[in-house]
């Protein structure tokens, strides 16, 4: 019997390590150790205003920040009711595929393409491959620079409001933003050639996609969450899925009829791929992927491919947005003095880069928030995370025991787990 | 000869690491300087020694994390505290209202709690500017000063019109100087995020805030969003 422990994963955010147990051929554990502590989140959510939740979640994780308060938001609209004007909503998504276009190129550049290239970090490779590294900073500061100037800053949005924002950009922010966006749309492309010409290991497993599906559109903020061929009414999201703790780990573990699903890049590129912008479609036929793809590794070549859609996508919205004042928010305390009698449930799912991501409030009468359920992309993705990992290690065995682990790192790497959001939430139980 | 670095993450979104993950074309310079050891985001080597400056962002919320914490610090020259979470106890900290979960600490704390702290760079996140100034200074051997003025100094000189006279919750008045009066500049309530200052006015705020209007139960939130675990001396009205 060999035991292999890996206390750290390196390269993924958050603390999370991997021990697994082979005998002979089999393998008989793996699993996903996640030792980061819990934050309890849902418990400092109660108690809070309505309004008070969405700057208070943004910080359950720094790279995915703005859609963790986006989701809080558009869950405390569903729960008021409050029906933002539609260019709210543009503005939001453009902010939004500025944070995809940040968390893809750092995950990309940062954290995978070193596996690739065989070096130990990006900053290593910044002799020998200067024109990636200079991409990977440009790619990155342009995600940074359209949440800062729709935002407030990069991290932990400020200008967000129920109903909208405080500050929106002004003519020039936008045109600069719409100038920087169209020259970035060749980077993009060229991150999407060289991720795609990557050997990726032969590896497959079947498993159920879980994405948001939007009639006509690549889904990103709105859409109804569909879980292998079930659709789930976006209320309804926390009572279909199973969540289970795990004695060896600090995060939850989601399951929907009993069975593991995948979300991120490679469900939404396999559910959606109609829907990608023209470059990206045309990123995405150059590329080797054909669908169904079930090789998780290729969720990077999915991950460059969205990246190309996002920068598309993000100039078409900009300038789809009629009137800018129209996204000034109301009044905080008009809203709250409007509220009716009574409990109010809300709940909303949205895209993170890295899948499907759930908020859910219930607000009383006065506005203060009673109960909370927040299920992140990461936590339904360590079934098949784990499965995976059990799956591909055969393959392996034999090889050295480094260039084992670097292998089934790549592969955990791909899922883009991040612990941080995946440790948010209320308790911890040992079974 | 080039000072060692090293980069610890404990109960916090990591938020911290990723400005300092953003800098890092302008980190090229600082590296002639420096060298960074540990940095388990960004590299697969990682190696944990004597460092001369050690950087640690994050609350303090198991035995296991003091445990860690303490041998960062016997192997470091200097200690830096990043972030609010390990400043304060920050976000994370306002759990402690409720039973915190299996394994964990009573309190989840700053790291100040278990061990001595050398400097601070506060804020959530931090600005990655002053994350730059810092550890060049640190570099050469100076020390950052501490700033207990007040974000309403920064609103002056910017001439930004007080949000509290048109009827907005701020807490800029208390709350410590350093981030260029950010929030307020775009229209948003300071949310108290680098700290409160050391004399600072609660009464005169909570009953301007009681004045426009906000409930009592909401300033209380809004006092203890940053400074859960400073609020017994401080909160003293």
């Amino acid at each position: 019997m060999t035991s292999i422990k890996i206390d750290h994963l390196a390269k993924i955010y958050g603390h999370a390590g991997l021990e697994l147990k082979i005998r002979g051929k089999r393998v008989e554990r793996a699993r996903v150790n996640i030792t980061e502590s819990s934050r309890l989140f849902e418990n400092m959510v109660s108690g809070k205003r309505f309004d008070e939740a969405r700057r208070l979640t943004s910080r359950i994780c720094g790279i995915c920040a703005a859609s963790h308060n986006l989701t809080s938001i558009m869950a405390a609209e569903d729960a008021l009711g409050i029906d933002p004007p539609e260019d709210v909503r543009r503005m939001r998504e453009a902010l939004i595929l500025g944070g995809w276009i940040q968390s893809h190129a750092l995950h990309l550049y940062f954290l995978a393409l070193p596996d690739y290239l065989g070096y130990g970090g990006t900053l290593e490779m910044a002799d020998d491959r200067p024109n990636d590294v200079d991409r990977a900073f440009r790619l990155k500061k342009l995600g940074n620079d359209i949440l800062a100037a729709i935002g407030g800053r990069p991290t932990h949005l400020i200008t967000t409001q129920i109903g909208g924002f405080t500050r929106v950009p002004g003519k020039d922010a936008v045109s600069v933003m719409l100038k920087s966006l169209k020259k970035g749309l060749k980077d993009a492309i060229t991150t999407a050639g060289l991720f795609s010409s990557f050997d990726q290991p032969e590896y497959e497993r079947e498993k159920p996609f879980g994405a948001l599906a939007k009639k006509g559109a690549y889904p990103i903020l709105t859409g109804t969450p569909v879980i292998g061929h079930h659709y789930v009414d976006s209320r309804d999201f926390a009572k279909k899925t199973i969540t289970e703790d795990k004695n060896y780990s600090t995060s939850k573990f989601v399951s929907f009829n009993g069975e593991e699903f995948m979300v991120g890049p490679l469900a939404r590129l396999n559910t959606s791929h109609r829907y990608l912008s023209p470059e990206a479609k045309a990123c995405f036929r150059r590329s080797d992927l054909t669908l169904p793809d079930h090789n998780p590794f290729n969720a990077n070549v999915a991950r460059a491919i969205e990246l190309v859609h996002c920068v598309e996508k993000c100039i078409e919205v900009l300038e789809s947005i009629r009137s800018r004042g129209n996204c000034i928010a109301p009044d905080p305390r008009s809203v709250a003095k409007a509220l009716k009698r009574g409990m109010h449930h809300g709940a909303a799912v949205t895209e993170a880069p890295r899948g499907m991501l759930y908020h859910e409030y219930d607000i009383n009468g006065k506005g203060f928030i009673t109960r909370s359920n927040i299920i992140t992309p990461t936590s339904q993705n360590l079934y098949p995370i784990e499965r995976d990992v059990k799956a591909f290690l055969p393959s392996m065995l034999g090889k050295p025991k480094q260039e084992l682990i670097l292998e089934i790192e790549k592969l955990i790497r791909s899922y883009d787990p991040c612990i941080s959001c995946a440790t948010h939430f209320l308790d911890v139980r040992f079974v | 000869m080039k000072k060692t670095v090293g980069i610890y993450p404990f109960t916090c979104c990591e938020g911290c690491q990723l400005q300092i993950l953003d800098l890092w074309d302008k980190l090229v310079e600082v590296l002639e300087f420096i060298d960074i050891k540990h940095f388990r985001m960004a590299q697969e080597m990682n190696v944990e020694e004597k460092h001369d400056i050690a950087i640690v962002e994050g609350a303090i919320s198991t035995r296991k994390e003091i445990e860690d914490l303490k041998r960062i610090r016997k192997n470091s020259g200097i200690l830096v505290a990043i972030g609010e979470c390990a400043v304060t106890g920050g976000i994370p900290a306002i759990r402690n209202d409720g039973k915190g979960g299996k394994g964990m600490l009573k309190k989840t704390t700053g790291i100040g709690e278990h061990v001595k702290v050398d400097c601070n760079i506060r804020g959530c996140p931090i600005d990655k500017g002053e994350f730059l100034r810092v550890i060049t200074g640190l570099a050469v051997g100076r020390m950052p000063y501490d700033v207990n003025e007040p974000v309403c100094m920064e609103c002056n000189n910017k001439e930004i019109d007080c949000l509290l006279l048109k009827g907005i919750p701020c807490m800029g008045p208390v709350t410590c100087a350093g981030c260029g009066a950010l929030c307020p500049s775009v229209g948003t309530g300071c949310e108290g995020c680098r700290g409160m200052t050391e004399d600072a006015g609660l009464k005169q705020l909570k009953d301007r805030l009681e004045e426009i209007g906000i409930d009592r139960k909401m300033i209380r939130n809004m006092m203890e969003r940053f400074s859960k675990e400073v609020k017994h001396d401080k909160h003293k009205d």
